[in-house]
């Protein structure tokens, strides 16, 4: 693949922005929890594109492949945690939607 | 012949992050965002990351998706109307201006730059950035902490997720008794 | 013929991968570890005693058990050479020894005002809730220690996914559970921030070594925008976790709604967590950004201490208390930027840092201490109306009480007071004495609304039928709320024997 760095950075750069989209202009909690996933995907897309590009001469840069496995590590954790409370929070207000979190104000 | 087929799998997965940004229904919302996941797999194989491929369908495509659509289906959400849909919230200022600002930033700054990358055609390395017995090595030798202490995160996770999903023990009548104890924030 | 040519490699590959291994392990890595490893060991305890029948009782002595193991650990490493273990992952010098401290501590005291606070409720939990509350510290002392950012990273996580749970801890409670959620979501959206920024970083500089990174920053990658855009992006994410302008909304939604002990934690170590690892960071910033950061310095002051003003709930107007403190410490970045990434000034600012947040998580943890006790009362004791004739009821406490809203409020002889002092006299070292002025004039705005506590406890009649006596405070708590009182007044009025420590 022939593609340069920079193309690969746009690619992410729509991506974390759409993310970052879904998370302010969505109220359904399920959507934003997605939301945030696809943010987190497009961090990794970076660091894959900038391993290979300081990959292409010299030794393997490995840093980013392996910044990459924990970041794919830490979105398993925030997904189940993240829905965990969903659940936890639809008990009460038979709802997910964010409009529905307001308790606490002053 | 390859950077086509690049082209054709970011298209598919901006349209598949669309779709996951403006679906209705959270379970189209769930189901785009595993293609933009599988399509973005697809590109890490492209570009020589097979290990981080395989992960990232197995993790993301497998448990994850497996996790998003559980709940979905579990709380029977598909029917359900959002309180505001995407494009009223499109004529609130205040999200209007903080989304134009920053995806502004990303995406512009991101093609401004002009970061002086080496040329991508020179890559040897047989195609393979991801060589397993390397990323062992490293992970073992130098990132020895922090592969150790995601053990830690994942427990932590663990008994969090079960503090918060777990049905009280004695049923209803255990959460009355906590919240009238409590004082009367509830509505 | 085959196999031995196999046989022979794999010794050599084995023997190449022992030698990484010495090199990795040498240099007391262990012995640099322990404080963060004291806590994960005592989290799985913590897991193990919950299952042995009648293991209960240990409970208590697992938790102060490694959190005293820990700080002893901490203790004995204030003062030894700064050094890096770990192939450079992970750090150790007198400055995270002194932050781990303050961690262990903050932790110990949280925990000690919990007995009396979950009395009799939620005691089917309790287990995990001092294992996520020990996972949480430990991800403290990674954070202030980490090397590199995946290290900084992953104690962010072993911080905050224990966190998250543990706001929701009262989850029959609707205000917990949300809470709980909005500080998950919050924290999701910053990591996502973090995570973007250091990609760029990494892409424009190939490590995410902080000491590599900060050699190759001297050079022109600083100018790259791919590595300034990364820089900002990456401050972001942890602008969210300190609560500065303009990501402080939910903060004090969060800390209303979370169970009180949490809240101390997370009141004071998240934020000196997170500063701990800004200052020494702060060069992924260029001094360029020296007017920003002193502008959202100053607009989160004002923020804390505006939206503290109008607040009648004392446990949300703490919160925002909180929010105008981190906003003073922001104000110490703005001073190492301004000196051009200086390492004297550094050293001087990291300095200020842990005296201010010393001084904030004795006065801090104090204040929500004694809120945690008044609260078995009743909710309404949590607001100002509850407050009203406390002097009488309880002259102790509310004695307590005025200290530390004295010294929150920056009143002479009070840890605050020089914590204050201190980052303003470096403000003014560094010829920003309009910063220094600005700030100055927003710290006597928030004596407002620290006074009108002290007011309406000293000055104002009890309401009908509230003469009935509350009940006697515990033990453990009169204790931690003592060494609460030492604290602030030995940081206030020796504050130099605390800096002798330091070196």
């Amino acid at each position: 693949m022939n593609v340069p760095t920079e193309h690969l950075l746009i690619l992410a750069g729509i991506l974390f922005s759409l993310g970052a989209l879904g998370f302010l202009l969505r109220s359904n909690l399920i959507v934003i929890l997605a939301s945030v996933e696809l943010m987190l995907n497009a961090a990794n897309l970076t660091f894959l594109a900038g391993a290979r590009s300081h990959s292409s001469v010299g030794p393997l840069n490995l840093d980013g492949p392996i910044f990459a496995l924990f970041v794919i590590l830490v979105a398993a954790c925030e997904a189940a945690l993240g829905l965990a409370l969903v659940i936890a929070f639809y008990r009460q207000k038979q709802s997910v939607d964010i409009e529905a979190a307001a308790e606490l104000k002053g | 012949m390859a950077s086509l087929l690049f082209y054709a799998l970011s298209a598919i997965a901006v349209l598949c992050a669309l779709g996951v940004v403006i679906s209705r229904n959270p379970m189209q919302s769930v189901l785009n965002l595993l293609g933009s996941f599988v399509a973005v797999a697809a590109i890490y194989l492209l570009a020589g990351f097979q290990f981080l491929a395989a992960a990232q369908i197995l993790v993301y495509a497998g448990a994850i998706m497996v996790l998003f659509i559980f709940v979905v289906m579990l709380l029977n959400l598909t029917d359900r109307e959002e309180s505001q849909s995407v494009w009223m919230g499109l004529f609130n200022g205040r999200i209007l201006g903080s989304l134009a600002v920053f995806a502004g930033l990303t995406v512009s700054g991101l093609i401004a730059a002009n970061g002086n990358f080496a040329p991508v055609d020179t890559i040897s390395h047989d195609g393979n950035l991801d060589n397993m017995t390397l990323l062992a090595e490293v992970l073992f030798s130098k990132y020895m902490l922090p592969f150790e202490a995601a053990s830690l995160l994942l427990l932590a996770t663990l008994v969090g997720v079960m503090l918060l999903a777990k049905r009280e023990r004695n049923g209803e009548r255990h959460g009355a008794q906590l919240s009238s104890q409590d004082g009367g924030s509830e509505a | 013929m085959i196999a031995s040519i196999m046989i022979q490699e794999a010794a050599q590959a084995t023997t190449e991968l022992q030698a990484q291994f010495n090199d990795v392990f040498s240099g007391g890595a262990a012995a640099a570890l322990m404080p963060f490893t004291a806590l994960a060991v005592g989290a799985l305890l913590m897991l193990l005693v919950d299952i042995i029948k009648g293991g209960a009782k240990l409970r208590p002595v697992v938790v102060i058990a490694s959190l005293l193991t820990s700080a002893f650990c901490a203790w004995n490493q204030i003062g030894e050479p700064a050094s890096a273990v770990l192939g450079g992952t992970y750090l150790v010098s007198s400055a995270t020894a002194a932050f781990s401290l303050i961690f262990a501590i903050g932790a110990l005291f949280a925990w000690v005002y919990g007995i009396g606070y979950y009395e009799g409720k939620l005691q089917e939990f309790r287990g995990e809730h001092d294992m996520l509350m020990l996972s949480a510290t430990a991800g403290m002392i990674l954070m202030v220690g980490a090397g590199d950012l995946l290290v900084f990273f992953i104690g962010l996580e072993i911080l905050s996914l224990p966190l998250y749970s543990l706001a929701a801890f009262r989850r029959a409670r609707h205000d917990s559970i949300e809470a709980g959620l909005k500080y998950f979501l919050l924290g999701a959206f910053a990591a996502a921030f973090f995570l973007f920024g250091a990609a760029l970083i990494y892409t424009a500089t190939g490590t995410v070594n902080l000491a590599e990174l900060a050699s190759l920053y001297q050079g022109e990658v600083a100018q790259s925008p791919i590595a300034l855009i990364g820089g900002a992006l990456l401050m972001a994410g942890i602008f969210f976790k300190v609560s500065v302008f303009p990501f402080h909304l939910w903060v004090p939604d969060v800390y209303q709604g979370s169970p009180t002990p949490i809240t101390t934690l997370m009141a004071t170590g998240t934020k000196a967590a997170a500063f701990g690892f800004l200052i020494p960071a702060s060069f992924l910033l260029p001094p360029a950004a020296t007017g920003i950061i002193a502008a959202i310095a100053l607009l989160t002051m004002a923020a804390g201490n505006l939206g503290a003003l109008v607040q009648t709930n004392v446990k949300r107007m703490l919160a925002y208390s909180g929010i105008a403190h981190a906003g003073t410490v922001m104000l110490v970045m703005a001073v190492i930027l301004a000196s051009g990434g200086d390492s004297d000034v550094r050293d001087e600012s990291m300095n200020a840092t842990l005296f201010y947040m010393a001084a904030y998580l004795f006065t801090s943890t104090g204040a929500f201490g004694l809120l945690a006790m008044l609260e078995r009362e009743g909710e309404h004791m949590l607001t100002l109306n509850g407050l009203r004739g406390l002097a009488r009821r309880r002259p102790a406490v509310a004695g307590a009480m005025t200290l530390f809203m004295l010294s929150l409020g920056g009143i002479p002889a009070t840890g605050g007071f020089m914590g204050k002092l201190y980052v303003f006299m470096l403000l003014v070292k560094q010829d920003m004495i309009a910063v220094a002025i600005l700030g100055a004039l927003l710290s006597v705005i928030a004596l407002g609304y620290y006074l009108r506590i002290i007011v309406t406890m000293w000055m104002e009649p009890l309401g009908e039928g509230e003469e009935a006596k509350l009940a006697p405070v515990t033990l453990p708590a009169s204790i931690v709320t003592g060494l609460c009182v030492a604290g602030v007044l030995v940081m206030g009025l020796m504050p130099g024997w605390l800096l002798g420590l330091l070196g």
